[in-house]
């Protein structure tokens, strides 16, 4: 009997979504390149700039064994460099590969397409926009109407869904709402306040985001602002700070993360020391040195380009949208 | 023993969860772009059949169990013990009444059956998915009626109770379908 999922030497994608998949990019480029914004061939292949502590790189050794730095997992370092040194230029895109090791699932594959962008002078309200007008252009694109857009508050998304405000609740009452949800845990141990924040966004807030609907949150605690600027706000009469970034859902699926760029030099090296940084590496150094220089107030945004495809295709698993996943690698 | 790190989870990995055998029946790697990653799991119990749900941080590991899946031939049963051969090794092997479970009422000596061991003791046994036993008690036959759709109980040599059509006779052999309890058709001679 030959079961088609079991042949792995074939493409887990369609002739048809390949070419969706072809055209999805090609309209991609054409539509930010009449932004005038510039593509940039951002390197693969980077020291290795440890900055994110939930984000595991691939190594890159030599054939004597001497470590050679890591295939980039974002294409933000250099897209960052390029904007301090060319503060003129409008914007700057990166769309091709970045690795993130062990991430694979239904919806995760260790390679995946990155569409990255930095646009200049743009706002977070403005990143916000852009991003929901190129979403509903590429479903125009390939013959769907617009989605319908909510907008929502993590803070109240949390409120609603979790019993809890997600700013000030401690890892105790994290658990406890987890397990009144019906998340069974089996090492709660070493959960850090976030680690909390991010098992009840995945098991209890996204399924209950509407299906059809493209979503907006913002609102995000200050504590996962990774590179985002940090601004005052308020939560339930409380004046609190929050991390100038969103998040775009496309019925539940995560499609794309910006930020209000952080353009304080000292302020960005405090967070990558803290982060566990010991030593700045040489692209960190380069990094820190170009924003020394100044980078100019910017919000970048990165998209995921075979997650979108999923959404627009109706995939259920991203091995449906990509020619060979690592299940047939 | 081995044990198995969360991202080589897969359906049918065998792995001890509190300290029972267990089989991973669904995993779902699940992680925001910039946050922690969970794998989600549905477990089946190997002892007690019962499925669960349990979520680990990704990186966390699970003991491997011993568990081996084996085609044995069943031998006889005095009521509180089955007996089982390997009919390679012609190595016997016992199974308990909560091993066997509901599957007892198919067992039929020399039919052969998937027996899942742990830690080398029979856990499950699950008979063929068709076998072919004997009528040994029902209401007398309809001759001829082989139209009308009607059913009634017939109980089988090894102690199950299927729905049969009514002209089917005692001492009339009977190829029916473990896994749904069914008769399928008449064996003929």
């Amino acid at each position: 009997m030959s079961d088609p999922e079991q042949e792995t030497w074939r493409p887990g994608a369609s002739p048809e979504t390949l070419r969706q998949r072809a055209r999805l990019k090609r309209w991609l480029r054409e539509t930010l390149d009449a932004r005038d914004w510039l593509e940039i061939d951002a390197p693969v292949l980077i020291d290795s700039p440890d900055f994110e502590p939930n984000i595991a790189l691939f190594r890159a050794t030599l054939p004597d064994g001497t470590p050679a730095g890591s295939l980039h997992s974002s294409p933000e370092l250099s897209m960052k460099r390029l904007l301090c040194a060319y503060p003129n230029l409008p914007g700057a895109y990166y769309l091709g590969p970045v690795f993130r090791a062990n991430e694979a699932g239904r919806r995760h594959n260790p390679e995946f397409t990155m569409l990255e962008w930095y646009d200049n002078g743009a706002t977070l309200k403005s990143a916000i926009d852009t991003t929901i007008s190129l979403i509903q252009s590429a479903r125009e694109a390939v013959g769907l109407s617009p989605a319908p857009v909510e907008h929502h508050d993590y803070g109240a998304l949390f409120r609603r869904h979790c019993a809890l405000d997600p700013y000030q609740a401690d890892t105790d009452t994290l658990a406890r709402a987890a397990g009144h949800l019906g998340i069974d845990l089996a090492d709660p141990a070493d959960m850090t306040r976030d680690d909390w924040l991010d098992l009840l966004m995945s098991l209890v807030i996204e399924p209950r985001l509407d299906t059809a609907a493209l979503t907006v949150v913002t609102g995000y605690p200050a504590s996962q602002a990774a590179m985002a600027r940090i601004q005052p706000t308020r939560f339930e009469g409380r004046d609190i700070h929050t991390a100038a970034r969103f998040e775009v859902y496309g019925g539940g699926l995560e499609l794309a993360n910006g930020y209000h760029e952080l353009v304080d030099p000292d302020e960005q090296a405090r967070r990558l020391d803290s982060a566990g940084s010991r030593q700045p590496s040489p692209s960190q150094q380069h990094f820190l040195a170009a924003l020394a220089h100044g980078l100019p107030e910017c919000s970048g945004v990165a998209m995921g380009v075979d997650r979108l495809l999923m959404w627009l295709t109706g995939a259920e698993d991203i091995d449906a949208v990509l020619p060979f996943s690592a299940r047939r690698v | 023993m081995a044990s198995y790190s969360t991202n080589e989870f897969r359906a049918g990995l065998k792995v001890m969860l509190d300290g029972d055998p267990a089989t991973i029946v669904e995993n779902e790697f699940v992680k925001p772009g910039k946050g922690q990653a969970f794998n989600r799991t549905k477990l089946k119990n190997l002892k007690t059949g019962k499925t669960i749900e349990r979520t680990f941080k990704s990186g966390d590991s699970l003991e491997a169990a011993d568990i081996h899946e084996q085609e044995m031939q069943y031998l006889f049963s005095d009521g509180e013990e089955w007996h089982f051969m390997d009919p390679e090794s012609f190595e016997q092997i016992m199974a308990t009444k909560d091993a066997v479970g509901d599957s007892a009422q198919w067992l039929k000596e020399q039919d052969m059956c998937q027996v899942t061991l742990f830690n080398g003791v029979p856990i499950q046994v699950l008979p063929p998915n068709h076998v072919e036993l004997a009528v040994v008690e029902t209401d007398p036959g309809l001759r001829g009626d082989t139209a009308t759709g009607g059913t009634k109980p017939a109980k089988l040599e090894t102690g199950a109770v299927v729905k049969v059509p009514l002209f089917i006779e005692e001492g009339e052999v009977l190829r029916c379908d473990t896994r749904t309890g069914e008769y399928l058709s008449r064996v003929k001679n």
